[in-house]
């Protein structure tokens, strides 16, 4: 196992060193010149003249060999030296770690609110199979997969305001800080983004459970006189969980690579709004590394996925 | 088979056809006639005649005497008019003092039957008020001198009748304001009635980030918001008026005779929020960075100093010396103290901008090098959240218990649906100043809460409208240019993207009605598409003139708009130019390539969209029309202009720098470079509960600055 985790960390450099060749050189084909960016400002107040133009341009290395360009960046990124952001000059690592635990919360409790609504709604429906139980949550979570995130999460904020003259406290709290004010701020932006993911967690368990529920091992259980509790729960869930932990997996790591418009609907400060200006501005520096860092994130769950299933399915084994 | 109509049917239609023509005939004849219109009386041209038959040296009262006599053979003549007139002729005269005016109105007016000493007073404060350079203070004590003789009346009476007068003008005041600049009320301006509720915490919404935190950088209106909370000017318009200019940091100020050199009285005791003594040294520094832009940083609100300003100084800790004038030497300069009044000018510590001044220090400042003199202390900037101030202890107000809040937060909400609930649910009490919801949503709040809330509309002066080459052929032929510019629907802009409640980007602002009144722009080529919607002679016209140009339907023009950053209005004109010969295409750029593009000259035309920061001609023409204008991309220039506005620049006489300014707005009506086309009115809403914030004239020109405002409980206020 542990050679197995090893092997897949290492496999980690060659995708990270592609992902970074790649968003540095289609960061450098679209147009769009951050030069400008920096000496126009983002609204394009600023004036220049041409020399100045040049002696930015030099100043921040874009006349060097791009291959230069992208060494100098690598090890940057390598040292922790992120550069600064060309929109706000702020250090691209202080955006980070500023704003990174705000999403980081929101995505933790996002998956929980997708996790205790579909898996359980997905075994219910699986279990009670063409009654209305299983038509009402196959609605629920259709409906789930039709509702535009922002678009709920609209609805949500309208509905507290309207009907209950009353929204979430607009100065944001760190969990650890206050976790009552900080839940009551995070839990409607989970719920909008639970809600709609949850119908991909739910049909996935229902229609696996439903399939391994037709397998034999469960056709003996029953024959043995197992209560049909002990059966789903004991036999039938934890062979059918693995696709859905795939799916969990992914949906983590969406969740955690940006709940962007959620942020800017619940005035959340986490990393949606400067992935916003950035992709707008095309500010090369803070880009890149959110691209590189969402990689990274999702290279890690996938790693932590592949662990969990071996542990769930004593079958498997990473040798 | 088809059925025939019945005739019970035929004969409802025509009984109710007849019945609306019997009503139609009686409403008309129920009109009321018009009242006989009154022939105007002349009341300036007899108190000329007056004054001009008057040899030198004859007192005051003889003058006033005589005019006396001269008004009482007028019939219709109100008392306002007696005051005003007379307030007017004498204030004129030299060595004539406010003492002495009040002193012959007050005689003029108990000539006349019914009027009694609080309309006495109540005459004088408005006519002494309307004139230049008179303060409330001097205002306050002319009423009391004037009434001091009068038997029966206490010294406690007197008093208590000036203090009326003074109220009474104070909302006379701003009824005018509000009323003079086509401003449409739903409710009443909130007054600081009653006894102020100290504590509390006023929250108000910001679209966006601060631009910069080193203020002098800035040029959103947001951020100005924000740091005049911070930091003070050096005079301002003020706040509960909104209609004169008073000291801010400096307590008075003189003007010597030949209107170049302006001292001015920086108040004593002046600390920082960091306990550091706060001096003209530092004022001097904040000029010499606005005239010198140290490390080449555009400070982009500052160009009406550099444009009126040549030197500056601080001949001892409490005074600043200010000469205006051009290349040729001193002069003055008519628009100066709008200038240095306006809202951006703030005042920053000097300690705290020589770090980021040193040469080659390319860096805004941080949060925590922040330090002012303003009535809150900045505490805490959490971007696309929240900034927070607190009460400084030890604001410079003669009146210690202000600011009366003891916090001030800026909630940052980018959604316009989320501003709308934050306000809806009273998390914020006011929402931002420029990024006001639309009128539908402004409209339905009101609806909602009624008096709860007040809506104000509030003009934004400035520039929006196209940008035309007129280096690059065709559009060098400023033919072209005209028969763009008459294509231009400007009521269907309105009506499309400022819901109705646009007003005309005309040359200058329509309010300036010494220069050309919005009455008069309405009645020009293209812009009196305005009022009712497109004008067909103006379409006419624009296919004559490009038809004789050599283009017609088959060969239209090829206009090419460069745009992205105004996308509504952008299509809006284009289908106005469509409507001619004229075919448009998008050439869409983002802010930077746009500005890049700008410098360079490489476009055909594009939409520009720029606020103008104070209440003067010269706003204009620094942001516009001189050829170092920030957005003058081609440095249009033309000799009779530059001459005229070398002229008018130093005019002190309105008359006669109007007659300038007509003259440079016709050229630059005939040039057709700078095409207007709508500016939008602001709906500006808060709770009513927050009082003591009176609505400004301009949004841009307007400082927000929140030290007089006070949350009202009993009205609603929540406790925060």
């Amino acid at each position: 196992m542990q050679q197995y985790i090893l092997r897949r960390l290492f496999l980690f450099i060659p995708t990270l060193v592609l992902v970074s060749v790649l968003i540095f050189t289609m960061l450098r084909i679209v147009p769009g010149d951050p030069v400008l960016l920096i000496l126009a400002g983002p609204d394009g107040e600023g004036a220049f003249t041409r020399e100045e133009y040049e002696t930015m341009k030099e100043r921040l290395g874009f006349n060097d060999p791009l291959y230069v360009q992208y060494f100098r960046w690598t090890y940057g990124m390598v040292t922790l030296d992120w550069g600064r952001s060309l929109e706000t000059n702020e250090r691209v690592t202080d955006i980070f770690k500023r704003r990174y635990p705000v999403t980081l919360q929101l995505a933790l409790l996002s998956f929980l609110v997708i996790s205790t609504i579909g898996i359980p709604i997905g075994v219910l429906a699986a279990v009670k199979q063409d009654t209305w139980v299983d038509y009402v949550f196959r609605g629920f979570a259709i409906l789930g997969l039709a509702m535009p995130t922002f678009w709920l999460a609209l609805l949500i904020l309208l509905a507290l305001s309207l009907w209950f003259n009353w929204i979430p406290p607009l100065e944001f709290v760190n969990l650890w800080e206050d976790p009552r004010t900080s839940i009551t701020q995070l839990i409607f932006p989970a719920v909008a983004l639970g809600l709609s993911a949850q119908g991909t967690t739910m049909r996935m368990t229902r229609s696996q459970l439903l399939e391994v529920m037709r397998e034999d091992y469960v056709r003996t259980a029953r024959a043995k006189g197992l209560a049909e509790r002990l059966v789903i729960f004991r036999h039938a869930i934890r062979n059918s969980v693995l696709p859905v932990l795939t799916i969990l997996g992914l949906l983590l790591g969406a969740l955690l690579g940006g709940t962007i418009v959620i942020e800017i609907v619940f005035n959340i400060p986490g990393l949606g709004r400067p992935v916003i200006n950035a992709v707008g501005s095309l500010d090369q520096p803070v880009l890149q590394v959110i691209v590189v860092a969402f990689t990274l994130i999702f290279l890690v769950l996938n790693l932590l996925v592949d662990i969990a299933y071996a542990l769930l399915d004593p079958r498997i084994r990473y040798s | 088979m088809k059925r025939a109509p019945s005739k019970l049917a035929f004969f409802v239609i025509i009984a109710s056809l007849a019945a609306f023509a019997l009503a139609a005939v009686a409403c008309s004849s129920a009109e009321p006639e018009a009242p006989p219109t009154a022939t105007p009386v002349d009341v300036s041209g007899i108190i000329q005649q007056v004054m001009a038959s008057q040899q030198p040296g004859v007192s005051t009262e003889d003058v006033t005497a005589a005019i006396q006599a001269a008004l009482a053979q007028q019939q219709g003549l109100t008392s306002s008019d007696v005051a005003n007139e007379i307030a007017k002729a004498l204030s004129a005269q030299p060595g004539v003092t406010s003492d002495e005016v009040a002193s012959a109105i007050a005689s003029a007016l108990d000539a006349r039957p019914g009027v009694t000493t609080q309309d006495v007073a109540n005459e004088i404060a408005a006519a002494l008020s309307a004139q230049p350079g008179v303060t409330e203070d001097q205002v306050a004590e002319a009423i009391a001198a004037a009434l001091a003789e009068r038997p029966g009346l206490t010294e406690e009476k007197v008093s208590e009748i000036v203090a009326m007068a003074m109220e009474e003008q104070q909302s006379q005041i701003i009824a005018a304001v509000t009323e003079s600049l086509d401003v449409r009320l739903d409710a009443p301006v909130a007054m600081a009635t009653g006894d102020p509720v100290h504590g509390g915490t006023l929250v108000t919404i910001e679209a966006g980030n601060l631009q910069a935190i080193d203020f002098h950088r800035v040029r959103s209106i947001g951020t100005m918001q924000w740091f005049a909370n911070i930091h003070l000017n050096l005079l301002e318009v003020d706040t509960q008026t909104r209609d004169r200019v008073i000291g801010d940091a400096a307590e008075s100020w003189e003007v010597s005779d030949d209107g170049t050199q302006w001292t001015f009285n920086i108040r004593e005791g002046l600390t920082t929020h960091k306990g550091n003594t706060f001096d003209s040294e530092d004022v001097r520094y904040n000029i010499w960075r606005w005239l010198n832009q140290p490390n080449d940083v555009g400070m982009l609100r500052s160009g009406c100093v550099r444009n009126t300003t040549i030197d500056v100084s601080a001949p001892d800790a409490q005074t600043v010396i200010m000469t205006t004038g051009t290349e040729d030497g001193p002069a003055p300069a008519a628009s100066f103290l709008n200038c240095i009044s306006q809202a951006y000018l703030l005042l920053q510590p000097k300690g705290i901008m020589t770090p980021v001044d040193a040469e080659g220090a390319q860096r805004d400042l941080d949060v925590e090098e922040v330090d002012g003199i303003g009535p809150f202390i900045f505490d805490e900037y959490v971007p696309d959240n929240i900034i927070k101030s607190s009460r400084f202890e030890d604001y410079y107000e003669t009146d210690p218990d202000l600011p009366y809040l003891d916090n001030y937060h800026f909630a940052i909400i980018t959604d316009a649906a989320s501003r709308i609930a934050a306000f809806r649910t009273q998390r914020a009490d006011f929402f931002p100043t420029f990024t006001t919801p639309r009128k539908p949503e402004a409209d339905q709040l009101k609806e909602q809460y009624g008096d709860a809330i007040t809506y104000v509309r509030v003009l934004a002066p400035g520039k929006r409208g196209l940008q035309i080459n007129n280096t690059k052929p065709p559009f060098d032929n400023p033919k072209i240019r005209h028969a763009m510019h008459l294509a231009i629907d400007r009521h269907a802009v309105n009506a499309l993207h400022h819901d109705g409640v646009g007003f005309l980007a005309a040359t200058y602002l329509g309010l300036w009605d010494w220069i050309y009144s919005f009455d008069d722009y309405y009645t020009w080529p293209g812009f009196r598409s305005y009022p009712e919607g497109r004008f067909e002679e103006d379409l006419a016209e624009s296919k004559r003139i490009l038809e004789a140009e050599g283009y017609s339907e088959a060969n239209p023009l090829k206009v090419s708009i460069m745009a992205g950053t105004n996308e509504a209005d952008e299509i809006t004109i284009a289908d106005g130019l469509d409507d001619s010969w004229i075919e448009v295409s998008f050439d869409r750029v983002t802010g930077p390539e746009n500005r890049a593009r700008t410098l360079s000259t490489e476009y055909d035309t594009y939409f520009e969209s720029k606020g103008t920061e104070f209440n003067d001609p010269d706003a204009y023409n620094g942001l516009l029309y001189i050829p170092t204008a920030g957005i003058n991309f081609t440095k249009w220039q033309d000799a009779r202009w530059l001459e005229l506005n070398e002229l008018q620049k130093i005019e002190l006489d309105q008359a006669q720098r109007g007659e300038y300014l007509r003259e440079m707005a016709d050229i630059i009506f005939n040039e057709q470079i700078f095409v207007g086309v709508i500016r939008p009115r602001l709906n500006q809403i808060n709770w009513s509960y927050m009082v003591g914030y009176v609505h400004p004239k301009f949004s841009h020109q307007a400082t927000y600055r929140w030290d007089h405002v006070w949350l009202n409980t009993d009205a609603g206020a929540p406790s925060r």
